[in-house]
């Protein structure tokens, strides 16, 4: 069964390099298929390929539905969201 | 172009300054990256051989940036390294592996002109991009794309080194390639494309390199050798500047350097008192926004980090152990070469721990905290200690174990550690080999068996704090007793003064990391009684430098001597205050520390 949440990319920069890569770095700890979806114009990603989610371009104030399916999906879908909801960490290191 | 009239014109070019700071100097090409790749029609038998010649190009460029990677990150800090991850990820994509090898199955083509035909196709979609900043990022596609082209045509990219200081001139300069080029002999960068929010200025701010980007067409006119002038805090660059366009500059670079000697000669001086004795100052830090302050107040190293404060959320959750390895390792970044201690979670009863609330207890202070807590969750234990055992890899982090009370702690604590050090060994993981282990006194019964705990641990580290709430039974925050909280209570320098000797017989080093020693009343009794090294929060370091740098160990030794004698602390401040001078202590920056107590 597949999951999903929708979730707004709040960050200042949008899915850029270097949150794109948060991002899958992230998508790629767990065994679920996740994709994205631009809730605009259907374009869909691979949350586990970099040049997948840069050519969403999404930018600050999209929204996006993150679906995951497989054996860990509630986990990824809640590691993910919260990654948006953290705004890529960008604001606020590590500590 | 050296044959022109013109050849020797002053030449004035703006761009955006991209990093400041003014460079004088020479100038040095560096020439375009962009090979064309050779175009081959492959016979049906080969397809997989250049599949495999792909596969075998990705390896070996993942495998040199993340060398870059770990080079970057010694030079210029975790954060820069990070730009270097799309990189990495990019050439660990499947899509990007998928798109390259359908090209070369279609086309028949060899790896690196499958490669190109990916490119153009992959650039074209990101010209359909319409935000700037997200379409900007096709350079980063480039770069990937271009390193794979001259690893697979085995142009190793040739970089050059600088044999003397030179600025470097280009059209562009791709951030990865700035970031394993040898910057020492760079004097600054200016580049005909590019922008503030490139990858490349983000590497040339956290070297410290001057740059202007977005120069248009000014690489084209330099030739290796020409006098130039780069001013990355205007964004200006001046070939063949003339005379007094030079002194000027002179003058400019002369003055930069003057400011930022400036600010950073008070904080610089030596921490040694009136007859010569040396004295070390650390930073206490709790959160990440206090790390860049350590350079400017003077630390040497960082005396204790509350890794406390990486619980986070509203639950208090734990840190996962790349959260803290990440952390420790910035920690241990900030210290810049010297060490750094990280006390180990200490909390109070009314912290929750893994969503499970201990039983309350009437009364926490005296109930499971500190070491005793952390003990008691072996699995917390270990997931912190494998993070500082691997953060640990690069430099010299310590442990600390906070509120211990028995030497039976220190052994547990050594055990458990040197068992995560036998995991992390079987797991194959880069680990410290050997990490000190220190004890935190600050309970009444670690001063009485501080001989013991000093031979089991390899430092002690004195938390003035809670010992003075201990030792006196005040709770600083309850108005009704907060007057009676003393630190020059006989009671507490006598505890001190134990401490001290006993570090002193077993050779054990010891340190300060409280308040007190922020006060200038106190600092000149610490003094006194043998203490040399004291951990603070920075902004509070400058003031007990001063202090240092006032007075004589004789004289504070000869205070200390008579002012354990007198009954009680107000008499031992009174006494301070009339041996240090009222002038003495108004010349003192910060007026506020002249009571010890409020």
């Amino acid at each position: 069964m597949t999951i999903e949440q929708k979730v707004l990319v709040s960050n200042t920069l949008g899915l850029h390099a270097r949150a794109s890569a948060r991002l899958v770095n992230l998508a790629n700890q767990f065994e679920s298929r996740i994709s994205l979806q631009r809730s605009d114009n259907q374009t869909h990603a691979d949350a586990k390929s970099i040049l997948s989610v840069m050519f969403l371009a999404a930018t600050p104030g999209t929204e996006l539905i993150i679906q995951a399916n497989g054996a860990d999906e509630s986990a990824a879908l809640a590691a993910l969201v919260l990654l948006f909801e953290n705004h890529f960490d960008e604001t606020s290191h590590v500590f | 172009m050296s044959s022109s009239p013109q050849a020797h014109a002053e030449l004035h070019f703006t761009g955006s300054g991209v990093s400041s700071g003014v460079a004088i100097g020479t100038a040095a090409r560096l020439s375009s990256h962009a090979r064309q790749p050779l175009f081959i029609n492959v016979l049906p038998h080969r397809v997989p051989i250049e599949i495999k010649r792909l596969h075998r190009a990705l390896h070996s460029a993942r495998h040199h940036l993340e060398s870059v990677k770990v080079r970057l990150k010694n030079e210029a800090g975790t954060t820069p390294a990070y730009f270097l991850d799309p990189y990495i990820l990019m050439l660990n994509d499947a899509y990007l592996t998928q798109t390259i090898e359908d090209n070369i199955r279609q086309h028949r083509v060899n790896a690196e002109w499958a490669v190109k035909l990916s490119l153009e196709s992959m650039l074209a979609a990101c010209d359909r991009i319409d935000d700037e900043y997200l379409r900007e990022r096709s350079a980063d596609i480039r770069d990937v794309a271009y390193r794979l082209i001259s690893i697979l045509s085995g142009q190793r990219s040739e970089l050059p080194t600088f044999k003397s200081p030179a600025i470097l001139f280009a059209e562009d300069i791709l951030p990865t390639v700035l970031a394993e080029m040898n910057t020492a002999n760079i004097l600054a960068i200016a580049t005909d494309v590019g922008g503030w929010a490139t990858h490349t200025a983000i590497i040339a701010r956290s070297l410290g390199i001057p740059a202007v980007f977005g120069l248009q067409d000014c690489a084209s006119r330099v030739e290796a050798g020409m006098p130039c002038i780069v001013d990355g805090t205007n964004g200006l660059v001046i070939l063949n500047p003339r005379k007094n366009t030079q002194t000027a500059y002179l003058g400019r670079q002369a003055a930069e350097q003057r400011s930022r000697r400036d600010g950073l000669r008070l904080a610089q001086l030596p921490a040694l008192t009136l007859d010569n004795v040396p004295c070390k100052l650390s930073a206490n830090i709790e959160i990440q926004s206090e790390l860049p302050m350590i350079p400017r107040y003077g630390a040497e190293s960082i005396g204790l980090f509350r890794s406390e404060f990486l619980l986070a959320g509203e639950n208090n959750d734990f840190p996962d152990e790349d959260v803290q390895i990440d952390a420790y390792r910035n920690v241990l970044d900030a210290a810049r070469g010297t060490s750094a201690t990280i006390r180990v979670f200490d909390f109070n009863q009314d912290i929750l721990i893994c969503g499970e609330r201990e039983n309350p207890e009437a009364n926490p202070a005296l109930g499971l905290h500190g070491v005793r807590l952390w003990l008691k969750h072996e699995a917390i234990a270990r997931t912190q200690l494998r993070a500082i055992l691997r953060a640990g890899a690069e430099g010299d982090l310590r442990i600390l174990l906070p509120r211990v009370t028995c030497v039976s702690e220190v052994a547990a604590a050594r055990a458990l550690m040197e068992s995560v050090r036998a995991e992390l060994r079987a797991e194959g993981l880069p680990h410290a080999q050997t990490t000190q282990l220190g004890v935190m006194i600050e309970i009444p019964s670690a001063v009485f068996v501080c001989e013991h705990l000093a031979r089991e641990a390899d430092f002690i580290s004195i938390g003035s704090n809670d010992l003075i709430q201990y030792l006196l039974a005040v709770d600083r925050t309850n108005e009704q007793v907060a007057h009676l909280y003393h630190p020059l209570h006989p009671a507490v320098l006598g505890s001190l003064r134990h401490i001290v000797e006993a570090a002193e017989r077993t050779g054990k080093p010891v340190q300060m990391c409280g308040e007190m020693a922020a006060n200038p009343l106190c600092a000149f009794a610490l003094l006194g009684l043998g203490l040399r090294n004291f951990s603070l929060s920075p902004a509070a370091l400058p003031q007990l430098k001063q202090l240092i740098r006032s007075v004589t160990i004789e004289a504070a030794q000869a205070f200390f001597h008579e002012a354990i004698s007198l009954p009680t602390g107000a008499a031992i401040e009174e006494f301070a205050r009339r041996t240090l001078g009222g002038d003495f202590l108004l010349g003192m920056s910060g007026n506020a520390f002249l009571k010890v107590v409020d």
